[in-house]
Order: structure tokens, then C-alpha cells, then sequence
């Protein structure tokens, strides 16, 4: 997972799986952090699971917690079909390039 | 008939995903089995997060075709669940009030075609199937 900050706006780039072994490092993460933009960039990311879905709920809460906006960033096919099997693409703001 | 028995402990996911993944490329499965991966890691963690509270246990999963259909049966030793009377989540909530958590059955339940629990001698006895021709 990489991480870099630029005048208050926060780009997270998990890598692989976001799953139940690896998603709560980006909750652990994210919880220290203030910021005044979040992007959470999926563009590495090959596969997602309920549990990866719950650390981006707790991205959002907290950005909902700093007043700042959030969004997601090019989510992968198989990504993308989790995200509709639960609503999150509607929830969530997210943006292909 | 293919079988594994591991111990009931997240870290053991990913014995758990590449058991069930093995088993369906030898049978024909090449790419695109987003759908098993899921619900092989919604149902194991699961049961590594609450089958056996405080004590350790194992899970026991057994996978084999029948009728064009992959069919994968998870084995524990836990306390009585039946994920079939779990009701399904809100999926139209904003995030605000989204409770953190509760997608993990119902992603299995849309991504298989049958889901059958019984729990007998102690255990409880999950069946998934799925057809593999046209959602793989």
C-alpha cells in the first residue's frame, strides 16, 4: 500500500487484494490521518472482498468526519461487480480514467 | 470427491481459496472465478471470526461437480449458524447510517445459484453450488 499527502490531499494506493487478511491495514491507516481530500486509487487492486469493502466505508466515514470529499479511483472489473453487488458504486463517488 | 481440512483461523484463507481454485481449474475453470473466490473467503472467514469463539476448531471443505455445477461444502464444528435465516442487508443505504459490516453472507447468496445449511451431529453443514457455464 502506498501512501503520499499534498497540501491536505490524501492519495491512498492499496495494491493486490483487498481482503480480510489485508484490508485492516488500510482501516489502521486511515484512522490517524486528517486530511482535506481523500482519493483511495483501486487501480492495483485485483480483487476485493465484504471485508475490503468495509475498510472504504471506514475511509469514508472518517473523510465524512474531516468535512472532505472522497473518491474512488478506477476500480477493476471484478472490483467494480462487488461494488454493484452492495450498492457502494452509489455510495461512493468514483471515477474512471 | 476433493478434500481439505484446515484450521479455523484467518490465516489460513488463502490455503482455503487456492484448495477450491485448484479444484476448478482442474476442471475446466481457467479465468473468472471472482464469484467462488469471493464466496470461499465470505464463508471461511466467517467461520474463523465466530464458529468457535474462544476455542479452535477446524474447517472441513469438500468440493465436487455435478451437473455442469461446482458444488463446495464447508464443515464445522462451531456453534449452531444457519446463514440462510440471516437477513439480507440494506444495500441502498448511504454511508452515514451504513452499519460497518453484514455484506459477507449476502454476497454468497448472490453469487451462488443454491445455498443449503443443515446442521447435523453437532456440525453445520453449508452447501453452495454453482453453475459453471454461464456465470463463469
Amino acid at each position: 500500500m502506498k501512501t503520499f499527502k499534498e497540501n491536505g490531499k490524501l492519495t491512498i494506493q492499496p495494491e493486490g487484494r483487498l481482503d480480510s487478511i489485508t484490508a485492516p491495514e488500510l482501516t489502521a491507516y486511515i484512522q490517524g490521518e486528517t486530511f482535506r481530500q481523500l482519493i483511495v486509487d483501486l487501480t492495483e487492486v485485483s480483487y476485493i472482498s465484504s471485508a475490503g469493502l468495509r475498510s472504504l466505508l471506514v475511509c469514508k466515514k472518517k473523510s465524512d468526519e474531516n468535512k472532505a470529499p472522497m473518491v474512488v479511483k478506477n476500480p477493476s472489473a471484478p472490483v467494480l461487480e462487488v461494488m454493484k453487488m452492495s450498492g457502494f458504486n452509489k455510495m461512493l463517488m468514483i471515477e474512471e480514467s | 470427491m476433493k478434500k481439505i481440512t484446515l484450521p479455523a483461523k484467518q490465516e489460513f484463507l488463502y490455503e482455503a481459496i487456492d484448495f477450491v481454485g485448484a479444484f476448478a481449474k482442474e476442471n475446466g475453470l481457467k479465468e473468472g472465478y471472482n464469484r467462488v473466490e469471493l464466496t470461499v473467503e465470505e464463508v471461511f472467514s466467517n467461520i474463523a471470526a465466530y464458529a468457535y469463539l474462544n476455542s479452535e476448531g477446524t474447517v472441513q471443505i469438500n468440493c465436487w461437480m455435478e451437473d455442469g455445477s461446482l458444488v463446495m461444502e464447508f464443515i464445522d464444528s462451531g456453534v449452531a449458524y444457519n446463514p440462510l435465516e440471516q437477513l439480507d442487508p440494506d444495500i441502498s443505504l448511504p454511508a452515514e447510517i451504513r452499519p460497518i459490516g453484514g455484506l459477507g453472507i449476502y454476497f454468497v447468496k448472490s453469487c451462488m445459484d443454491f445455498m443449503g445449511y443443515e446442521r447435523k451431529a453437532e456440525k453445520n453443514i453449508l452447501t453452495l453450488k454453482i453453475q459453471m457455464e454461464d456465470k463463469l
